[in-house]
């Protein structure tokens, strides 16, 4: 071996690394900045994992003694004895609105969307900003003829009222998504198949519906999430406990007297659960679909 | 019955006016072109005889029938006007087979099952892509994906095809196969085509006739032939291969003079309507010039081998011509040649 190949192999001699002041300080901004927002989470995992006795204010910031798990079962089964009423069965009610809530709004939304992107009507381009105008309602200040609506629909106090509601809140938000969406699939796909003599509906459940899954998953991600994490509407429309969704049911248990501060922790991780699993699983989705929405809108 | 007709079709796109007062009727069993440079209203006309556009004022026919009007405000929807449209993007829907793609115009129409897979079958057999039914369009070549188009719009057995630039999106070699094969299956069939294009190259090599579009006004309606020898006027003789143009004075019926800057030289032309004494552009194209022996001087300023030919640009004292001259005899840049001018036009001078 020569000197040359064995230079070659090493490779040129490296200069002495330079410490670039400029990322480190970026690094020491962004950890701060991660630390200070994980700390809830932070007290929550572990006051969730903690007996009555040993949460307190003073030890608020403390390990716990051990993996205990017996908040979640609490909080999930309830205690009779105690009055406390478990999660499992508002969990349920969650899941049965969230899920229809969610599947009918981006329907409809999609529907819009199909109709404002490849049907241009005239007043169309004055009916889309007046949908869109729907997202800056604030909820508040809707709410009492929202429950004389359903009063009058026999809806009020139960599921279907507040699916209903979330269906319709939903509107704006998924018909904005999908329309960027459709606007970016080329007309002559539509056209192609108006000329062979497809109908409205049927251009959109043969060619375009087929093609929309990338939508779909970002409206169904957004709607899941604002859905399942409602409280507002949720605690105005519903008022017996039995039909009430886990973010109400969350809220109701703390007792008038004492709050159990670890049971409360862990039900909050439970209320948590499946929008972050979504999220883990389907974001990067969200992202793109985001993404390919936007760049082509 | 397939007979397609456009009296005084205009449309305006706000307030710019894509396509005016064109009047065209495209014979039954004929191929037809629309060419033109972007923009010029090639791709709206065709769209306004697929009914996705309506049209302002005039009437459009399919034979006796009146299928858009503007001022009657008579519109056929698209899907009524039994046509077989090819799109420039191909629009294959990319979640179905091939097979599904080209059966869907059948399945709108409740074909039933047996009929759907021969009709299917042979539609795929006259764009060469039998066995491929099965795959999706992105396991496909871009010129199979148009085949697949091609294939969709012909199933329904259509008298009149629209197609919309389609070969702009195939590269060089494939474009020009493709012309010879819809020519082929258009004669075969004996379709009525419409053809939207701005390559001339594809409008010479397949239409019957062709109607040279710009700024929305057809400027001439004529066979190949006619349009490359006898083009209506400047923008013709310039769009439609390459071409000349030298100022020039009519001094009597049969000739004109040109100034060279350090010449003059006097060449013959038909002078049509243009007085003796009226300055006028002389038009030549490369191939009309003869070289090796002629009245005028000239020297090799460039000399490019193409094969076939060779292509010089020649100054003629301060004029400089393209010139086509054959590859057998070869002049060399800086050479001192005589030359000939041979058939030419006569065009009125333009502000330009």
């Amino acid at each position: 071996m020569t000197a040359n190949s064995f230079e070659l192999a090493q490779g040129p001699a490296k200069p002495p690394r330079k410490i670039h002041w400029g990322r480190v300080a970026i690094y020491v901004v962004l950890i701060a900045a991660a630390v200070f927002y994980l700390l809830p989470v932070y007290l929550l995992i572990i006051t969730g994992m903690k007996s009555f006795a040993e949460v307190s204010l003073a030890r608020m910031w403390d390990l716990p003694s051990g993996l205990h798990f017996d908040s979640y079962i609490k909080a999930w089964f309830g205690k009779e004895s105690e009055g406390i009423r478990g999660l499992s069965n508002n969990f349920m009610n969650s899941v049965y609105l969230a899920v229809p809530a969610t599947l009918g709004s981006a329907l409809l939304g999609s529907m819009n969307g199909y109709v404002l992107a490849k049907w241009k009507f005239r007043g169309s381009d004055v009916l889309f900003p007046l949908i869109l105008f729907g997202m800056f309602i604030p909820y508040q200040s809707i709410l009492i003829p929202l429950v004389q609506t359903l009063q009058r629909m026999h809806l009020y106090g139960s599921i279907p009222g507040l699916i209903f509601v979330h269906i319709v809140y939903g509107i704006p938000i998924t018909t904005l998504i999908f329309r960027n969406y459709y606007a970016g699939i080329p007309t002559e796909l539509v056209e192609a198949s108006k000329i062979d003599g497809a109908s409205f509906l049927g251009i959109y459940r043969h060619v375009l519906f087929p093609i929309s899954m990338p939508g779909f998953v970002v409206v169904m991600i957004w709607q899941f999430q604002s859905v399942w994490n409602d409280f507002l509407f949720g605690v105005i429309v519903t008022s017996r406990p039995a039909v009430q969704p886990i973010t109400v049911a969350l809220n109701n248990m703390a007792g008038s007297y004492i709050v159990e501060w670890n049971v409360q922790m862990a039900g909050s991780i439970l209320a948590a659960l499946p929008t972050l699993l979504v999220f883990i699983f389907l974001g990067r989705y969200f992202m793109r679909g985001l993404l390919a929405g936007s760049l082509k809108g | 019955m397939s007979e397609v007709r456009l009296v005084n079709v205009t449309k305006t796109f706000d307030a710019v006016a894509a396509v005016r007062n064109l009047s065209v009727t495209i014979r039954d069993g004929e191929f037809v072109s629309l060419l033109g440079p972007s923009g010029c209203g090639k791709t709206t006309t065709l769209r306004m005889i697929a009914g996705f556009e309506r049209p302002d004022q005039g009437e459009i026919y399919f034979g006796d029938e009146v299928v858009s009007s503007g001022e009657k405000n008579i519109f056929l929807p698209p899907e009524k006007r039994k046509l077989g449209m090819v799109f420039q993007s191909y629009a294959v829907w990319p979640h179905m087979s091939v097979f599904d793609n080209v059966a869907y115009p059948l399945r709108v129409i409740k074909m039933n099952r047996g009929e759907v897979k021969e009709t299917v079958d042979h539609a795929l057999s006259l764009v060469k892509l039998e066995g491929l039914g099965s795959r999706y369009p992105h396991q496909l070549s871009g010129g199979q994906q148009q085949r697949v188009a091609l294939a969709r719009a012909l199933v329904m057995e259509p008298e009149v095809m629209l197609l919309d630039e389609p070969l702009s999106n195939l590269d060089a070699k494939l474009r020009e196969e493709m012309r010879f094969e819809i020519k082929d299956l258009q004669k075969r069939l004996g379709i009525t085509v419409i053809y939207v294009t701005h390559d001339q190259a594809e409008a010479m090599v397949m239409s019957d006739r062709t109607v040279v579009m710009n700024e929305g006004l057809a400027y001439q309606i004529d066979e190949p032939r006619k349009i490359y020898e006898q083009p209506a006027d400047r923008f013709v003789a310039d769009f439609i291969g390459l071409i000349n143009f030298v100022e020039c004075e009519v001094i009597d019926e049969r000739t004109v003079l040109l100034k060279d800057g350090t010449g003059v030289h006097k060449v013959e032309c038909g002078i049509g309507d243009f007085n003796k004494g009226e300055r006028a552009v002389l038009a030549i194209r490369p191939e009309n010039v003869s070289l090796g022996a002629g009245p005028i001087r000239g020297t090799i300023k460039r000399a490019v081998y193409l094969g076939n030919v060779l292509d010089y640009r020649i100054m003629m004292g301060k004029i400089e011509l393209r010139v086509q001259g054959e590859a057998g005899v070869i002049y060399n840049e800086g050479e001192e040649i005589d030359l000939a001018i041979g058939r030419c036009l006569l065009f009125p001078p333009q502000a330009c």
